[in-house]
């Protein structure tokens, strides 16, 4: 007999990923004001995406990833359907690949975080300026694959302390 | 709860192929949000100013903290300059002090002259004063989120100034949070003139960090330097705001350096010139 309290507790559980990537999307979007980073943001939602659909994929389905990338798309302004786009595609690529991620040492996620994090970005370019014209200057593109790279520590090691202490009983 | 073998198996080859089915059908329910959104419908926006407005108050909290960080880093700053300042803004008041009187004989100038012509004056503006509290300060996007919407007084195509300095228009309102459209955005189009030449050009930004001047009459003597002004044409846009200055003119395309930049922008103005736009997508919805 599963008790009311109980079933709260595991939907709180189920909806700590995607929770998770929306407060990365709010990150994103609080300015920040320091004149060298003007122009520049890394995109933490990417560092969500590719963390949960790594480890626990069962929360982070589909259609959380597409969700979530409409939120990312209306907050940034950007127009609506690309970041879906990007956030599937991601966690199609992550989830598929989990055999080859497991056990591996952290610094061989990261790289491959690198990578699926450049292919992401290269859709999102494509599709922004194919279908809306808008092309970002390139430099300021780098910038931003190479700050959201670098962040990707940080993050992925609070969501580890979180996984351990939350949904160990999963 | 006993069920049919049969139907347990069906249930099971539903799953399986709504499974295999639903990462293509999120793929096609992507393109079709984008082509929505290309045909600019009044649905994606709805949707747009329905998130926005969630999400406004949890990012106009979560902006506090980095605001009251940011002073902090920009008062160590201004401590180290202190002396030199304190002599530049003595220059300033001395300078700005003989203005003030030149500005006076004008204004009585001015009236004189407006009685003898029976001149009708443009409406007086009305200001909204707001927080910014969105910024994506991306390389894809130049747009801000406001803390303020339709119940303060906002409505589509009003302009956005900081201190005198013009910063963008509004592009959408919801209930209680706006997003403005950057000068600097590739959707950005404002109708400009040289100020010492009244030459009209429009501006129009490219999603780099200078806007490009477009449309300019090519006997126009506008030259590195020149400042840019709105003009006020379209209706909506008060007259005579500061924009930038002419920064560069290579390969013939003009490019203006705003005064103001996106990272210095807390808190900005808007303003309710009360004339509606002449753009149907300016009129207020009903």
């Amino acid at each position: 007999m599963i008790k009311p309290i109980q079933r709260v507790d595991h939907l709180v559980r189920q909806l700590l990923p995607a929770s998770l990537v929306v407060l990365l999307i709010l990150m994103q979007a609080v300015p920040t004001r320091i004149p060298q980073m003007a122009g520049v943001v890394p995109l933490l939602p990417m560092i969500g995406i590719f963390y949960w659909s790594l480890y626990r994929p069962d929360l982070l389905v589909p259609s959380v990833a597409f969700a979530t990338g409409l939120v990312n798309d209306i907050v940034l302004g950007a127009p609506v359907g690309v970041s879906s786009l990007v956030f599937l595609a991601m966690q199609g690529m992550t989830a598929s690949q989990r055999r080859f991620f497991h056990g591996k040492s952290f610094l061989l996620i990261w790289a491959g975080f690198a990578t699926l994090a450049a292919g992401g970005l290269l859709i999102q370019l494509a599709l922004s300026a194919a279908l809306f014209g808008r092309a970002p200057l390139f430099h300021a593109l780098l910038a931003e694959y190479i700050i959201t790279v670098c962040c990707y520590p940080l993050p992925s090691w609070m969501f580890s302390r979180l996984q351990l202490f939350w949904l160990r009983s999963e | 709860m006993k069920q049919h073998p049969g139907t347990v198996g069906r249930l099971a080859t539903l799953r399986l192929l709504a499974q295999r089915f639903a990462f293509l059908t999120l793929v096609l329910a992507s393109f079709a949000l984008m082509l929505l959104g290309k045909a600019d419908t009044i649905l994606i926006e709805r949707l747009r100013v329905f998130v926005d407005d969630g999400v406004a108050p949890v990012l106009g909290v979560m902006s506090r903290p980095a605001a009251a960080i940011a002073s902090v880093v920009n008062a160590i700053h201004d401590l180290a300059a202190l002396r030199a300042e304190n002599v530049r803004l003595n220059e300033d008041n001395a300078r700005l002090q003989h203005w003030q009187t030149v500005a006076r004989e004008l204004d009585n100038e001015n009236r004189a002259l407006k009685a003898q012509l029976n001149y009708l004056p443009d409406p007086d503006s009305a200001f909204i004063t707001a927080r910014v509290i969105g910024d994506t300060g991306g390389a894809f996007v130049h747009s801000m989120l406001l803390n303020v919407g339709t119940k303060d007084g906002v409505r589509k195509g009003q302009a956005v100034i900081a201190g005198e300095n013009l910063v963008g228009r509004i592009a959408e309102v919801g209930d209680r949070s706006a997003r403005i459209l950057l000068l600097t955005d590739i959707n950005s189009h404002i109708p400009v003139v040289v100020e010492s030449s009244r030459a009209k050009a429009i501006l129009s930004g490219d999603n780099s960090d200078r806007a490009r001047l477009n449309y300019l009459a090519p006997n126009s003597n506008a030259v590195v330097g020149s400042r840019i002004v709105t003009s006020g044409h379209g209706g909506a846009f008060p007259p005579g705001l500061p924009v930038g200055v002419i920064a560069s003119t290579q390969d013939g395309i003009m490019r203006v350096e705003p005064f103001v930049h996106r990272n210095q922008l807390e808190y900005v103005t808007v303003v309710d010139y009360g004339l509606p736009g002449v753009l149907p997508s300016d009129l207020p919805d009903k």
